[in-house]
């Protein structure tokens, strides 16, 4: 246990030192920062991933708060890289997209709560770990496709107001910021419908009809139908981009609230 | 030694007379040779840029070497002295090393944080440097120059945004498209002005041209330039629809460039449409800024573009100036321990030259020493050798760099008695020097050795 906490106090002074560097680099750019900060992004993610094979050739099981946050800030992690890898001049949306994978790896080590073996046993079949690995996914996707949506209203302001500032020259274009929130809605929603459809047979399988009882899939519905709508005004092409980014934007509050829901004592899904 | 430069660029000299100093590049092999053939001159570089023309020496004697810096121009170019004398800066010691910091660093030039200057010094140093025309100090601190003006320009923003009203429309055009390629340009009016901003963004990757004029010919003159097509101003709102970014420039009095005329070719659009408005009086309705998805932007918003920029390189460039007096400081202190390597060198030599005769008088007196032998006791009398030297050398770096340096030096060269071997390195220098000699013909340097 010491061992672990140790670990995880290190990968959140890494992720944090990463952080300041980005941070610092957006106010005053230097390379050395940038280097730094993206130096120890590689660091955070290499440790991730190999406590992610250690645990997965071993006892790991995505099946406790502790591994579905770890794994969701991983797959952001990994996301921002390759983005990093394949664009340029997209430094504030790895920043924001980073903060919120720091966010998610500080609340989930400060409220680790250690399951049960056989409430971990249970859930332990091949369905649920797709259902969870396809769900992490597409949280992940649409998480970014709400900071992309952000940003995009920011740079949008910007130049309606004419700001020609630093804020300004650092944020992606706007055509970018717009495929990249498109681009991820559509992975986003289909890993979500799978995702869905592989939980209800699961659970069904489980615990029969009973899991209607559960708020967070009345909750995960409502998520699906809201990402779906948007993406649906998208594809009929009636609303202007700038509204779709503020409901794209909005859109994030439903991820959240479906993680909330998931603390809830009616609800069974306790490891997200 | 001292360090000298002497030119004239486009803050002492207008382009006149500029442009009558500049060295081609197929003469700066041949214009460096002479130089550093000149009396008291042992390294140099020349810099010939349109902007300036510098010569950087290094030289044994200051009024020398500025002398000779001079006479070499006069007769290079065959103008007279008296022609440029008063355009001419010379700059000595610290203040030449300063200056060149500058110069690296884009704070000496035209537009402030330009990036071509250092370029172009590294290339005069190395043509310099092929042709023997440096030495230990311009190797040193032509790199460190270098090394300098790369670190501006990577972890400033001193070069990095736009300068000019033209360049400006295509940098605030990457806030709304990340690329222009695919992209489609507007160009109504066929003005100098939107030509000129048409171009720049045909230069960053715009590959279609649309040309408008209310004169069709001059139309297609402008539209052939781009490879692009022209219309008549009529079948503007085809063109809108077409359009991803309109650069307007026409002399019309009133706004041709409504709402009511925008919005249809509004409908269905998905990517922002970008709207530069270069004429005065203005050709775009200010209104039309607020439709979603329209950004306009007229000449005075621009030119706010270039002056926070300008003002933002302003500021960078204050951080470059502190950098700038430490890398100065730092050359000169290398500079001052630099006197000391010949004594160093003259000293080890001195000691060696013992070793080797003991080792010698040890041979001769014990005849029946091995191979083996003899190399250990080589090695330990180099090793009894070594150890001796190696505190007075530590102590007079120290000394070097401090203000008792040349009391310091003295007294060392007299402790350890080198002056026979610093006479005998200063006669094989002058020895080298003099293989090579000038003979001026006609104006012109020719070489004989």
């Amino acid at each position: 246990m010491f061992v672990e906490r140790w670990f995880y106090d290190f990968l959140i002074y890494l992720y944090a030192l990463s952080l300041l560097m980005s941070f610092s680099d957006l106010l005053y750019p230097n390379v050395r920062s940038r280097r730094l900060s993206m130096g120890l992004l590689i660091a955070v993610w290499i440790i991730q991933s190999t406590s992610f094979i250690v645990g997965l050739f071993s006892f790991w099981t995505i099946t406790s708060p502790l591994d579905a946050r770890f794994i969701f800030s991983w797959t952001l992690v990994t996301f921002t890289l390759v983005m990093h890898g394949w664009y340029r001049r997209i430094d504030l949306l790895i920043f924001c997209a980073n903060v919120m994978g720091f966010v998610i790896l500080v609340f989930h080590v400060f409220t680790i709560s250690n399951m049960s073996y056989e409430s971990a046993q249970m859930l332990l079949t091949e369905l649920g770990f797709v259902h969870i690995s396809l769900s992490i996914l597409s949280y992940a996707a649409f998480s970014l496709s709400s900071i992309c949506s952000s940003l995009y209203l920011l740079n949008n302001y910007l130049l309606k107001k004419k700001k020609w500032n630093r804020l300004l020259r650092r944020l992606p274009s706007l055509d970018r910021l717009q495929v990249f929130s498109r681009n991820l809605l559509l992975v986003g929603i289909p890993l979500f419908f799978i995702a869905m459809l592989l939980g209800f047979m699961w659970i069904y399988q489980l615990m029969g009809y009973l899991f209607w009882n559960d708020l967070k899939i009345l909750f995960s519905i409502f998520v699906f139908l809201f990402y779906g709508f948007i993406l649906t005004q998208w594809v009929r092409n009636r609303w202007h981009v700038r509204r779709i980014a503020w409901w794209n934007s909005l859109a994030i509050l439903t991820i959240f609230l479906n993680m909330f829901v998931s603390g809830l004592p009616v609800s069974f899904h306790y490891w997200f | 030694m001292h360090i000298l430069v002497v030119g004239l660029n486009h803050k002492t000299a207008k382009v006149e007379l500029r442009e009558r100093f500049a060295f081609s590049p197929s003469e700066l092999p041949m214009a460096l040779r002479t130089l550093r053939d000149m009396k008291s001159i042992m390294e140099g570089v020349i810099v010939s840029t349109c902007n300036r023309m510098e010569i950087y020496v290094v030289c044994d004697q200051l009024h020398t070497g500025e002398y000779y810096t001079k006479a070499f121009l006069e007769s290079w170019f065959r103008i007279p002295i008296e022609e440029f004398q008063d355009h001419l800066y010379v700059k000595q010691n610290q203040q030449a090393v300063n200056h060149l910091f500058h110069v690296v660093a884009g704070l000496d030039s035209l537009v402030i944080g330009e990036t071509q200057i250092l370029g172009q010094v590294r290339s005069a140093f190395l043509t310099s440097q092929a042709e023997k025309g440096t030495g230990t100090i311009f190797n040193s601190l032509f790199k460190q120059a270098i090394t300098l003006g790369k670190r501006v320009h990577t972890e400033t923003e001193i070069g990095q945004n736009a300068v000019s009203v033209s360049y400006a429309a295509v940098e605030l055009g990457k806030k709304m498209f990340s690329s222009f390629r695919n992209k489609t340009i507007l160009l109504v009016g066929a003005g100098e002005m939107g030509e000129l901003t048409a171009k720049h963004f045909f230069a960053a990757g715009a590959t279609d041209v649309i040309v408008l004029n209310r004169t069709l010919e001059k139309a297609q003159e402008v539209a052939a330039r781009f490879h692009g097509t022209a219309l008549s101003l009529e079948q503007l709102g085809e063109a809108l629809r077409k359009a991803d970014i309109v650069v307007s420039s026409t002399g019309a009095k009133k706004p041709i460039l409504t709402k009511s005329v925008l919005q249809p070719a509004l409908r269905h659009r998905r990517s922002p449409l970008f709207l530069i408005d270069i004429a005065v009086p203005r050709d775009i309705d200010p209104a039309v800024h607020e439709l979603d998805d329209v950004f306009l932007y007229d000449i005075d918003d621009l030119q706010g573009i270039v002056d926070a920029n300008l003002s933002l390189r302003q500021h960078e460039a204050e951080k470059v100036v502190a950098w700038i007096e430490k890398e100065t400081e730092r050359f000169q202190q290398w500079l001052q321990t630099l006197g000391v390597v010949p004594l160093i060198t003259a000293l080890r030599n001195k000691a060696l030259a013992v070793q080797e005769e003991t080792m010698a008088r040890i041979e001769r007196k014990l005849p029946d020493l091995t191979e083996k032998e003899k190399r250990v006791l080589r090695k330990h009398t180099k090793s009894i050798v070594n150890q001796l030297l190696r505190d007075p050398i530590v102590r007079i770096k120290e000394l070097a760099s401090t203000s008792t340096r040349d009391e310091a030096l003295e007294l060392f060269v007299q402790i350890f008695a080198l002056e026979e071997q610093l006479r005998e390195k200063e006669t094989q220098q002058a020895l080298a020097k003099e293989k090579s000699t000038s003979v001026l013909v006609d104006g012109k340097v020719s070489l004989s050795t």
